[in-house]
């Protein structure tokens, strides 16, 4: 076996292992767009459901609603705020934003607010876009964990106040990223890379199966 | 008929292996997510029953513990690896290699208590630090601890191939039958593949057992802190025995394919001397691939 192709079966193996260990958290992303007066995309709004179970467990470890009945008092109400604000520098978010096959730049998060209702710490909070972007240009929305220690799905299709404006909510295919990793290491070897190259293969697994959003505004949607 | 029996374990586990490394499991593992899921909010319904003292919440909690520790065991995972290729790649009883993976399952369960218990208690971590120790530092030793499983397995298979050289020489110079030459031989690859059973056991259940299940941690952090720590150690050794029905599986399916692999050869014929070698050469193959692994995984981290 040349030390490529051994290379190669190496990472096949590998990849199952890594890239689809267990998700840990499951979060359901609410998401809402909005507009500037001129129709311009400006603001992603984003409501983060949090399983039950970390539910629990974030409400317990801030030791808030000793009574269990669900309901929390006005202190705990804010005692609750920002509990999941404190970003790393750099962190993503989570949240991607693609127009003509672009990445958008996003600023940081801002008007965090958090609640709990029917057991769910929903967090919510805004993502302002680096630039406005032309209300019209076709784009697509994905919310997921690179990692995997989340599964995040987007449950709903997101609120837009334009009302000239189709939207396409993709439930995210399990099998896609199989695939797709299938075709990059089918293509690395075709071009001829070398072993050390291959090595660098990297798909990004999270995005190829996560639910994606389409939307599309304005004249002929 | 016991031939074909055997060949059957080979093909099926070899099919498997096979799907899994192609994604065909994708869509099993995406429904075990699901349950997953599920199962964790099911979960979280039980723990605030328990709290306001409804009667019945600790058997519907430990059941769902189970329940968990199953749906979260059919995803990959490094446990199924070590159990899977020991077993394909050593000579272990099925019943040895059963307890192994009840063990490791139930050691893994006592690491992440023992874990939640001292690191509240004698080291006073928050919970982020806590999940942070367990995916960082104790994957990282986990894995290098699974790596020297590979490498120990490898080197044995090692040994009992050129134990098997050597038995294969002494036969070609032909001693009489009353030889009486005195010189000691060598350990015979039975010798060498029977041997230091505990040692083996003992690492694969510490390999395993070194790596908490993160929901293990949330579900401990979790009764630490409504005062139900008591259920929260109950419910992640139910977790254990869940996780365990799987890797018991595995377990039987690599003894299984092992079988099959030996009823490959021929009995007779010129290719039957080809079956002193294949255990030596399985070992080989299945340390030098958890070892393979190990490392790969390791890889982000150097």
């Amino acid at each position: 076996m040349s030390p490529r192709v051994s290379c190669l079966s190496a990472l096949l193996i590998v990849a199952p292992l890594g890239a689809s260990a267990h998700p840990h958290v499951f979060i359901d992303a609410g998401l809402s767009l909005r507009h500037d007066a001129a129709g311009a995309l400006t603001h992603v709004g984003v409501e983060w459901a949090y399983d039950e179970f970390y539910s629990l467990l974030i409400i317990e470890d801030l030791g808030l609603d000793p009574d269990g009945d669900g309901v929390l008092t006005t202190d705990e109400q804010a005692a609750l705020q920002g509990f999941d604000a404190d970003w790393e520098p750099g962190f993503d978010g989570r949240l991607f934003l693609d127009a003509d096959g672009r990445r958008l730049a996003l600023d940081g998060p801002q008007d965090f607010a958090a609640r709990y209702e029917d057991g769910r710490v929903i967090s919510a909070h805004v993502r302002p876009l680096a630039e406005p972007l032309d209300g019209d240009r076709p784009l697509t929305i994905q919310v997921y964990d690179p990692e995997y220690y989340v599964q995040f799905s987007i449950p709903e299709p997101p609120a837009i106040a334009r009302d000239d404006c189709a939207v396409d909510l993709r439930m995210g295919d399990p099998y896609a990223a199989a695939d797709a990793y299938a075709r990059a290491v089918g293509e690395a070897l075709g071009d001829g890379q070398s072993a050390e190259e291959a090595d660098l293969i990297t798909v990004d697994i999270g995005a190829t199966g996560a639910d994606s959003v389409q939307v599309r505004c304005g004249p002929g949607s | 008929m016991r031939r074909a029996v055997a060949l059957t374990g080979l093909v099926v586990a070899l099919t498997l292996v096979a799907l899994w490394l192609g994604g065909g499991l994708a869509g099993i593992e995406r429904w075990a997510t699901d349950q997953q899921r599920a199962v964790q909010n099911a979960m979280a319904g039980a723990l605030r029953a328990l709290r306001s003292g409804q009667p019945g919440a600790v058997a519907s909690l430990l059941g769902l513990c189970f329940a968990y520790g199953v749906a979260h065991a059919v995803g990959p995972g490094h446990g199924k690896v070590i159990i899977g290729s020991y077993g394909f790649g050593a000579q272990v009883p099925l019943v040895r290699l059963a307890g192994l993976s009840v063990a490791s399952s139930l050691a893994q369960a006592g690491t992440a208590i023992a874990l939640v218990w001292g690191g509240i208690t004698i080291l006073d971590l928050g919970r982020q630090t806590l999940t942070d120790l367990s995916e960082v530092a104790m994957v990282q030793a986990s894995t290098v601890l699974v790596a020297s499983v590979g490498l120990w397995l490898a080197w044995r298979g090692l040994s009992m191939l050129r134990a098997q050289a050597r038995a294969d020489r002494h036969h070609h110079h032909h001693h009489g039958d009353a030889c009486g030459c005195g010189h000691a031989h060598g350990p015979t690859p039975q010798q060498v593949a029977q041997t230091r059973s505990l040692r083996d056991g003992v690492l694969v259940v510490a390999g395993i057992a070194l790596r908490p299940c993160t929901g293990a941690l949330f579900l401990l952090i979790l009764t630490w802190r409504m005062g139900i720590f008591g259920m929260g150690i109950l419910g992640t050794l139910a977790m254990g025995l869940g996780t365990a029905v799987v890797t018991v599986a595995v377990a039987c399916l690599a003894v299984w394919a092992r079988r099959g692999s030996f009823a490959l050869l021929p009995e007779h014929g010129p290719w039957a001397g080809a079956a002193r070698w294949l255990p030596g050469t399985l070992q080989l193959g299945a340390g030098v691939l958890i070892a393979a692994i190990s490392v790969a995984v390791l890889l982000p981290w150097l």
